[in-house]
């Protein structure tokens, strides 16, 4: 077979009918340019989403709850099941295993100074609460083990509690009283920002700025009265101990909880992957309509080479009457499909992949284009060309050399 | 050497068929110059397609140099026409974007011919046509005798049994029809086998045989 006559063939034929391979070039590159901005948004925010679980130590995290949570039956008992003394055994036990431990208490509450007074969130946690959120004191100091101790009334504040009550000055040192007892400010928090994007000028973390924190045991002795923690949260040091970290742990709470199982455990890992399964359903939503957009340039393909086959037909006969095999036109018309495919889908993966980044720069999303999206684009447009060129070219390929002579 | 006997061609058109064919016997000897002629719709379009196997028969035997041939496939039928055959049409039918020179050495790349070889076989074709200095013009900057000289080399560019020429001389004036003509002429004298399909009796009376068609039938 004249495999290389029939390549140049086709390609010449797409040089010489500008036009016509300007359309079905276009059709292929639009295509591929809407499914690589939604593969390339896809890819992006899963690394995102990885990369912010991977900072606030999200893989490492295993959250304990007591066991059926809101579901509490009628005359069950309903206390909550941790104390302060099993969070201290976890932390002697397991404490090379473990990078951090937090739980919280929060109340509601005034908090106020001789000049100005807010309602504030106020929640007691322990010395490693920063670790989990990313959330640390920039002036003065965090609370510490010294203060859970001693109950200390001292509280560290958000940066928008220490504005309202102190605007500009120190507030190191000072005090603020909540329930009317005095508390020592011995911490400022960072500020904590984030927008959703460009056009927002809400904080969503502004409800971070305005929390005030005191040491647990504090809460527990001067305000509540109370002992238990209704929650708990482990950071492990490693990742991939986290499974046989959640196993010793439902050990030593089953031996303190006096053999009974009333506690179980969330690990973040899972929640992430539930998430990513929750976003999926967009994710191929905007796939698919890439994907329409991409067999309709493939339709664009198949339309003109069926229309250009008629105007090609004396041609394709004189070319069999001289011996060319129905092969040989079979293959012309599918490298012209083709070629096209593959020149539109190049020129449609530097379209979206601007296209992605200015989306995710509008949309305050992100994208990444990783070598498989911009394989798969490329493949898949490829693919289009050939599906859609076959049955042009087996038409080409089954003309008789007669009617094709006989056509005027 | 052809031979042909009890040749019929039928077209299904719909509901209705046309015996383009009924019953055709005919031997053309190798290096004999024939011309077939006749009305239009005689039959003499249908029998040179059969002959020039572009076609296959409906029914009967049709025998080219030994090899039967009227019951081969398509690809088989392509590969009979390379390797035996030589078309000149009336309307030449080159192809538009390819020089003169790629156009007589096309049936030279389907036969699966090494370049260079190729190159040197058409361009003896084309000094033998008198077009060497045309080479690499296009088709469309020729004229209609220049053409038809073209045509006339890619012809014969891979040495047929048969040329087969359908109203070689259709479309041209005619001083370039003369020449055509005397080309033709020479073609056999070289001991090739020229059939020409014509209902121009002047065309037809340079043949040796004349063979005329009526309905479907070979009449003389």
């Amino acid at each position: 077979m004249a495999l290389r006559l029939a390549i140049g063939d086709g390609i010449e034929e797409l040089r010489a009918n500008r036009l016509r391979t300007a359309l079905q070039f276009s059709g292929v590159a639009l295509g591929v340019a809407s499914v690589i901005t939604a593969l390339a948004l896809m890819a992006g925010e899963r690394a995102h989403d990885l990369d912010t679980l991977e900072k606030r130590g999200g893989a490492r995290r295993l959250d304990v709850r007591p066991k059926n949570a809101g579901w509490t039956a009628l005359g069950e008992d309903t206390k909550a099941p941790f104390t302060l003394e099993d969070l201290a055994a976890i932390r002697r036990d397991l404490s090379d295993r473990i990078e951090a431990i937090n739980a919280a208490e929060v109340i509601f509450d005034r908090v106020e100074t001789e000049r100005h007074s807010r309602d504030r969130n106020v929640s007691g946690v322990l010395p490693e609460y920063p670790v989990f959120n990313d959330f640390y004191a920039e002036e003065g100091r965090f609370l510490t083990w010294a203060d859970m101790d001693q109950a200390s009334r001292v509280c560290v504040l958000g940066w928008t509690c220490k504005s309202e009550l102190f605007g500009a000055g120190d507030a190191i040192g000072r005090s603020v009283r909540i329930k009317g007892e005095p508390y020592q400010v011995v911490g400022v928090m960072q500020r904590k920002e984030l927008h959703w994007n460009k056009f927002d000028n809400s904080n969503a973390l502004e409800w971070m700025n305005r929390l005030t924190l005191v040491p647990l045991s504090t809460v527990h002795k001067r305000v509540t009265g109370k002992s238990e923690i209704a929650t708990f949260q482990v950071m492990a040091k490693q990742a991939d101990d986290v499974p046989k970290l959640q196993e010793a742990l439902r050990v030593l709470l089953w031996r303190r909880h006096h053999r009974k199982e009333d506690f179980m455990f969330v690990a973040r890992q899972r929640q992430f992957e539930k998430n990513q399964q929750a976003k999926m359903a967009y994710n191929l939503v905007f796939f698919g309509v890439g994907a329409i957009s991409l067999i309709v340039g493939g339709m664009v393909i198949m339309n003109i080479l069926l229309a250009s086959l008629s105007s090609r037909i004396r041609e394709i006969g004189v070319k069999k009457a001289i011996g060319a095999k129905p092969l040989d036109l079979f293959v012309q018309f599918l490298v012209e499909a083709v070629g096209v495919a593959f020149a539109g889908s190049v020129a449609g993966c530097l379209v979206g992949g601007s296209l992605s980044s200015i989306v995710a720069d509008f949309a305050n999303l992100h994208s990444a284009l990783p070598f498989w999206v911009v394989f798969t684009s490329v493949f898949s447009a490829v693919f289009v060309g050939l599906a859609f060129g076959i049955y042009p070219a087996i038409k080409a390929a089954r003309v008789t050399p007669v009617e094709a002579l006989r056509y005027e | 050497m052809i031979e042909i006997s009890g040749v019929t061609k039928r077209y299904e058109m719909g509901a209705a068929s046309v015996d383009a064919l009924r019953g055709v016997d005919l031997v053309i000897a190798k290096g004999e110059a024939v011309a077939i002629t006749g009305p239009s719709g005689s039959g003499k379009s249908t029998l040179m397609h059969i002959i020039g196997c572009l076609d296959s028969p409906t029914a009967g035997r049709y025998v080219l140099d030994g090899e039967d041939v009227a019951g081969l496939s398509a690809r088989a039928l392509a590969d009979v026409r390379n390797r035996k055959i030589g078309f000149v049409f009336q309307a030449f039918h080159l192809l538009p974007r390819s020089s003169v020179l790629r156009n007589v050495e096309l049936p030279l790349v389907y036969a699966g011919m090494p370049r260079a070889a190729r190159k040197a076989k058409a361009e003896s074709l084309l000094a033998r046509v008198g077009l060497s200095d045309r080479a690499q013009h296009k088709p469309s900057e020729l004229s209609g005798g220049q053409r038809q000289r073209v045509a006339i080399a890619r012809a014969l560019v891979n040495d047929p049994s048969i040329v087969l020429a359908d109203e070689p001389t259709g479309n041209l004036d005619s001083v370039s029809a003369s020449e055509i003509l005397a080309l033709l002429d020479q073609i056999h004298a070289a001991g090739n086998t020229v059939i020409t399909v014509t209902h121009d009796p002047t065309v037809a009376s340079r043949a040796q045989r004349t063979i005329r068609m009526l309905d479907g039938r070979v009449v003389v």
